[in-house]
């Protein structure tokens, strides 16, 4: 087992980007502001991580985010957001734990633990390809080929993976970890992997939610887990162009804290910005939050490098657009580490809003909250992000609300208050809530605040305040550590996600919660799922919709069977309904049996035409999106 | 299914007031996802729909209409069309048909379980109920029924003929009739603002959609070929998702006497049928004087329309175009053909048999007529061979067939008469032969029998249906009685494919339907197989022949087409209308009739006539085309 290099930084630092949303209007000096003469193209030094090269150091094994962070039920029976990280942590939410009763069904007291810590010797023995090591070792290139590293590095986050984590064990794990440090380390592993024939899966934050992390279990090869923490240098900013080049895996939070520094910000917010890295945003297409302002991840990039077994690629130039044939960049963004590795990108970056503003609107029904966000995106006056939750969502908002704190001034209470001067007519039921995030100049800020507002009107929605807005980015965050304590209690829960035009959307929403509903009770569900939907981005032409869905399974052999066959049905209903495969989760090994349908025939034919030129040995052999017939390779 | 309880809705409402039961407390269930809205809100959402805007858009470019021109007669159409569905007409309705049916009818039987099934699920998806039609009565009767189990008022898909009726088109309309225009060709305005009418009704469940898949009421009491154009539109939201699923129930209305038989009589025989008017109702008073025995409503079992789809139909394909632009792909044309099959099929399974219809199927058999105890054999013999093939016979078990038989006939007492010598005979005109008759007048009189014959003829008809599939392999043996069962899936294909306009096949199923009947036959040993040939047992000789002349006269039917066409095809290039070759078919069947070279009246039928047209076009003998 080789040596460690050097110690990674252990001390976890607050998180700034998810405070951003917690702080108040007062940002720090916007860099327009500052003396434009000074430097513009700036070295920037090393980046010092929250998340430690050993990750179990200080991110749960077998769940969501921080060791430190969960969910639990305390003695009198309540729920507690326990740890130090979140502006929640610490509290008590005294009505979740009935709202969760309610809607899944079931009694808290009713638990079912998971597995205690894993044993070593439960880890697959690893296939070791002796010449490879042999010839990495003599690199100088950090890797490890402990059970607990490797098992760390064999999934992502989907509820299968996790449910493995809890009870079961994986068939089949990465053989060796390996930590390179810079773009020409990897170019010589992919090398070395070239040369031994040993399969290579990238790794970056981890967070992936569609088995694209998952080993193939019929691989006979030596298995490596690339693992780019340890590339997550800035290595420049050019405030001429407005850019920055930074190692593909450095972390989102990370990256941004920095940038912010210095007065700047990718905008790229998505939700898992915490733990995801920007090489790995680039190979899923991932989409921020406030892709209204920044764009999303094919907006933002200016440049990228990739290391396949067939050599580097990239671009010779760092141009805002360019017409010489399909853009390669397209072959990068959502190739989920089938033909290479990015060690590098370069993406745009803006001075820091002078202001940042949150909001809500309250609407009277889903309907009227889905009109008014069309609207809004037909006169292209969205803020930066434009969330509208439905109706089962504000309600479970509503009981994520702790006992005390200024920011979680009780909505139910400013709603009942309001009720009966303006609010008159809304029934409780039936309700909906937009959030708002508005970002930019002063004036702008507050002349967009008041057009959303006014068009908000048109159909019948409220303001709602500052603060129910920025509690409902706050919970995001929080919202995935959910799962967990759903586990604890017999209750499995998962996120998907779709884009569809607008005139669907409705229908959509509707149709697949039924499918879901059915489905459940079909398959011996005991108790009516939770199932519930944002419209969560908008676009000119469309949104995208975000599905949570739990169901307590007490009584059922095979929860997680149980569970597949119910997402299947409702990713089938959504393509039915003019739904996409996916807005941003992309397809990994999860929704591969449907991506012919998706893109033709011919264009499954198109990719692995590509990926048989660049990687005809299969080394970058996740197996994501396509399968490739064994003779060929 | 299992077999359908049925319970007599009228027992209970003879002994209270109809003001009372008009007045009792009616909260059918609405579906979840309904919006409520009036039927003023219902005509300004077609008007505001993209479906109608676009096509006002297009015709405004494409003709020298404007669009506010355009817009108008879209108001003209949508107000012509829609229903007003009130409480109060409701209410003076059902007071209204509870007292006319109660003189009318001695029974009116309900399987009211599935109803209460139905209504529990009417909340779930929008529903389509999909009567059978035969009579007048079928829409008054389902709503009425639905009113007396607090099932939600059907909106009801009628003939624009109603609507010229002065009171009654408005109380129809009140009561959930909206109209369609009979024919409206190439009218895309038309189609437009019909289509959203109906699919807005759909998506949003309003309330139940009640329509006639046959299009209009058969005249002859054969289920007729479904038509395709409404099911589709109506089907539709659900192909394109705007709605989760769609409930289909089939319905089949049993009848023991129609009251409009004389009329449909003479319609087959094409003296043309008055037109719908309220004086024309009020004259038809005296049609309410009589008995028209019992009515049998059976619910069918409800269809999932996306079970049904389940893996024949990609609905992901209509992400491609706008959804108010219809379009369906040829699996979907298929699958809303084979749900109209469907339907009528299961109309048919869940049909009543009356023991009327067991008597005329005998009597069509005796012109001269017979002895009442013949006539009592033959029939009861008739209904054991009927319950064999799965047929719901009306017949009291604890009864004397003879009274049974004996009342069959009184409550057809215009057509049949039971004389002192026991010998049942029809109620024909007078026979007095002139010594020199001429033609003409022979053929007058063929016609007025005619008249008399046809509604015995309408009562075998209920009954072909239970039968035709038997029939058609016990006459594909015919010959010299001894065929290979390949020879005889080979008649009996060609006998199928001639006839499947006079009688309702699934399409595709030809094999299928060869099978289970030659299985049940052998099984009740008619047929005999013996060294791979199949015959006729000695047993199986009295149903062969039965039926053979049950169904022969469709095939004489059919020759006299083909003889007439032989006729006149080679002397005229610019062909003739169907109206004209069925007039001239039609006389020269009575010229036949009055030389006594055939004794069959229902090869007068212009009805049958016109179906042998269809069937020698579809298999090329005969080309349709437009003057």
């Amino acid at each position: 087992m080789a040596e460690h290099r050097g110690k990674a930084g252990m001390e976890s630092r607050r998180f700034e980007a998810i405070s951003g949303h917690l702080a108040s209007n007062d940002r720090p000096k916007s860099a327009e502001n500052k003396d434009k003469s000074q430097i513009e193209m700036r070295q920037c030094g090393e980046v010092k991580s929250v998340i430690s090269k050993h990750r179990q150091e200080v991110l749960k094994w077998n769940g969501w985010g921080y060791k430190d962070s969960k969910f639990i039920v305390n003695k009198k029976g309540l729920a507690e957001f326990v740890g130090e990280k979140y502006r929640l942590s610490g509290m008590v939410l005294p009505s979740l734990v009935t709202w969760m009763e309610k809607n899944t069904g079931g009694d808290i007291q009713h638990t079912s633990p998971a597995q205690s810590e894993r044993k070593p010797e439960d880890v697959p023995e690893p296939v070791t390809n002796g010449d490879f090591l042999k010839d990495v070792s003599e690199l100088d290139i950090s890797y490890s080929q402990d059970p607990l590293d490797r098992e760390f590095h064999a999934h992502g986050h989907t509820l299968h993976e996790i449910f493995i984590l809890r009870e079961g064990t994986f068939k089949r794990v990465p053989d060796v970890v390996i930590w390179p440090s810079s773009h020409d380390e990897v170019v010589k592993i992919v090398r070395l992997a070239t040369k031994h024939d040993v399969c290579i899966i990238p790794y970056g934050g981890g967070t992936t939610v569609s088995g694209a992390l998952q080993c193939p279990e019929e691989e006979t090869r030596m298995i490596v887990s690339l693992d780019m923490s340890q590339m997550n240098n800035i290595l420049w900013l050019d405030e001429k162009n407005l850019t920055m080049c930074a190692e593909g895996g450095i972390i989102g939070q990370d990256l941004e804290r920095e940038l912010n520094l210095k007065g700047y910000t990718t905008g790229h917010e998505p939700d898992s910005i915490e733990f995801s890295s920007l090489g790995g945003w680039v190979a899923t297409r991932s989409s921020g939050m406030k892709k209204n302002i920044y764009g999303n991840i094919e907006d933002l990039v200016v440049h990228v490098r990739m290391v396949t077994p067939r050599g580097v690629m990239e671009k010779n130039c760092q141009v805002p657009r360019m017409s010489t044939g399909p853009d390669i960049h397209h072959f990068i963004m959502g190739s989920e580490g089938t033909l290479g590795v990015v060690t590098e990108v370069t993406m745009k970056i803006r001075p820091l809003p002078e202001m940042k503003k949150y909001g809500s609107v309250i609407f009277r029904n889903f309907e009227d909250g889905v009109a008014c966000l069309r609207e809004i995106a037909r006169q292209r006056c969205a803020p930066s992000s434009i969330r509208l939750m439905d109706n089962m969502q504000f309600q479970f908002g509503q009981a994520l609300k702790p006992q005390a704190g200024s920011i979680f001034t009780s909505f139910v209470d400013g709603l009942k208050k309001m009720y009966i001067t303006k609010w008159k007519g809304f029934d409780p039921n039936q309700l909906c809530v937009a959030t708002l995030l508005f970002e930019g100049a002063k004036e702008e800020v507050l002349a967009q605040e008041k057009r959303v507002y006014e068009i908000a009107s048109q159909f019948r929605g409220l303001p709602a305040g500052e603060e129910n807005g920025q509690r409902g980015y706050m919970l995001t965050f929080v919202i995935a550590y959910l799962r967990d304590l759903g586990l604890e209690h017999y209750i499995v829960s998962e996120s998907f996600e779709t884009s569809v035009p607008w005139d669907r959307v409705l229908d959509l929403c509707r149709n697949v919660k039924e499918r879901l509903t059915r489905e459940c009770h079909d398959k011996g569900v005991q108790f009516p799922p939770m199932n519930t939907c944002r419209v969560t981005q908008t676009y000119d032409s469309g949104a995208c919709v975000y599905f949570y869905f739990a169901f307590n399974y007490r009584g059922l052999n095979n929860p997680v069977h149980v569970y597949e066959e119910i997402e299947n049905a409702a990713r089938d209903e959504i393509l039915a309904c003019g739904g996409s495969l996916s807005h941003h989760h992309g397809v990994g090994k999860l929704r591969k049996k449907w991506l012919s349908q998706t893109v033709s025939d011919v264009g499954i034919g198109m990719m692995k035409a590509v990926k048989q030129y660049t990687d005809p040995q299969n080394i970058f052999g996740s197996n994501n999106l396509i399968t490739l017939e064994k003779a060929k390779l | 299914m299992s077999r359908p309880e049925y319970e007599d809705i009228l027992e209970g409402k003879r002994l209270y007031s109809d003001l009372g039961f008009s007045m009792e407390t009616y909260d059918p269930p609405r579906y979840k996802h309904c919006k409520p809205r009036t039927p003023e809100k219902v005509k300004e959402d077609v008007l505001n729909s993209t479906r109608v805007l676009s096509v006002i858009e297009q015709l405004a470019t494409e003709t020298d209409q404007s669009e506010d021109e355009l817009l108008s007669q879209a108001r003209a159409m949508v107000q012509e069309m829609g229903h007003n569905l009130r409480m109060r007409s409701i209410r003076f309705f059902a007071y209204f048909l509870n007292k006319i049916f109660k003189t009318l009818y001695k029974k009116i039987y309900v399987n009211g379980d599935h109803l209460e099934k139905l209504a529990k699920m009417s909340k779930d998806q929008p529903v389509l109920l999909l009567p059978s039609h035969r009579s007048y009565i079928d829409f008054l009767m389902l709503s009425y029924v639905a009113y007396c189990y607090d099932f939600p008022l059907p909106v009801i898909a009628a003939g624009a003929d109603f609507m010229a009726m002065k009171f009654v088109g408005t109380l129809l309309r009140n009561c959930g009739a909206f109209f369609m225009r009979r024919s409206f060709g190439s009218d895309r305005l038309y189609w437009a603002v019909f289509t959203e009418y109906v699919q807005t009704l759909i998506r949003n469940g309003d309330s139940p959609m009640e329509f006639f898949v046959e299009g209009t009421r058969s005249r002859t009491s054969k289920s007729l070929s479904p038509k395709f154009g409404l099911l589709s539109a109506a089907i539709e939201p659900f192909l394109i998702g705007s709605v989760y699923d769609i409930t289909v129930v089939p319905i089949s209305i049993s009848y023991d006497r129609r009251l409009e038989e004389t009329l449909y009589a003479r319609e087959l025989l094409g003296i043309p049928k008055p037109k719908e008017s309220t004086s024309g109702l009020v004259k038809a008073r005296s049609v309410l004087q009589e008995d028209y025995g019992s009515i049998h409503v059976c619910f069918g079992e409800p269809l999932s329309v996306r079970k049904l789809a389940e893996g024949r139909i990609d609905r992901s394909v209509h992400g491609l175009h706008p959804r108010h632009m219809s379009m369906f792909t040829s699996e979907e044309q298929t699958f809303v053909q084979h749900l109209a099959y469907q339907v009528i099929l299961a109309q048919q399974k869940h049909m009543v048999i009356s023991p009327w219809s067991l008597v005329a199927a005998v009597l069509s058999q005796h012109p001269q007529g017979l002895r009442l105890g013949k006539l009592v054999n033959e029939v009861v013999w008739l209904k054991k061979q009927a319950v064999g093939l799965g047929a719901f016979v009306d017949w009291p078990a604890k009864e004397d067939p003879s009274s049974v038989v004996k009342s069959a006939l009184e409550l057809h007492h215009h057509v049949v008469a039971l004389g002192d010598n026991a010998k049942v005979t029809l109620n024909l005109p007078p026979q007095t032969r002139p010594k020199m008759e001429t033609g003409m007048a022979r053929k007058h009189r063929v016609m007025e029998e005619a008249e008399v014959r046809l509604m015995v003829v309408t009562g075998t008809n209920q009954l072909l249906h239970v039968f035709v599939r038997v029939a058609l392999v016990l006459m594909a043996l015919s010959g010299d009685g001894t065929k290979t069962r390949d020879e005889m899936f080979r008649i009996f294909m060609f006998l199928r494919r001639t006839l499947e306009k006079d009688f309702i096949f699934m399409p595709g199923q030809d094999k299928q339907d060869f099978d289970t009947a030659v299985q049940y036959l052998c099984r009740v040993h008619v047929l005999e197989e013996e060294g791979g040939s199949v015959r006729v047992s000695v047993s199986g000789k009295k149903l062969q022949s039965f039926l053979y002349e049950m169904f022969s006269p469709f095939l004489l039917g059919y020759w006299i087409m083909c003889q007439y066409l032989l006729t006149v095809s080679s002397d005229d290039a610019r062909g003739s209308t169907t109206q004209q070759l069925t007039r001239g078919a039609q006389d020269m069947a009575a010229t036949l009739l009055s030389n006594g070279h055939a004794e069959r009246f229902e090869i007068l039928s212009l009805d049958m006539l016109g179906n042998s047209i269809t069937s020698f076009v579809s298999v090329g003998a005969v080309k349709r085309f437009k003057r």
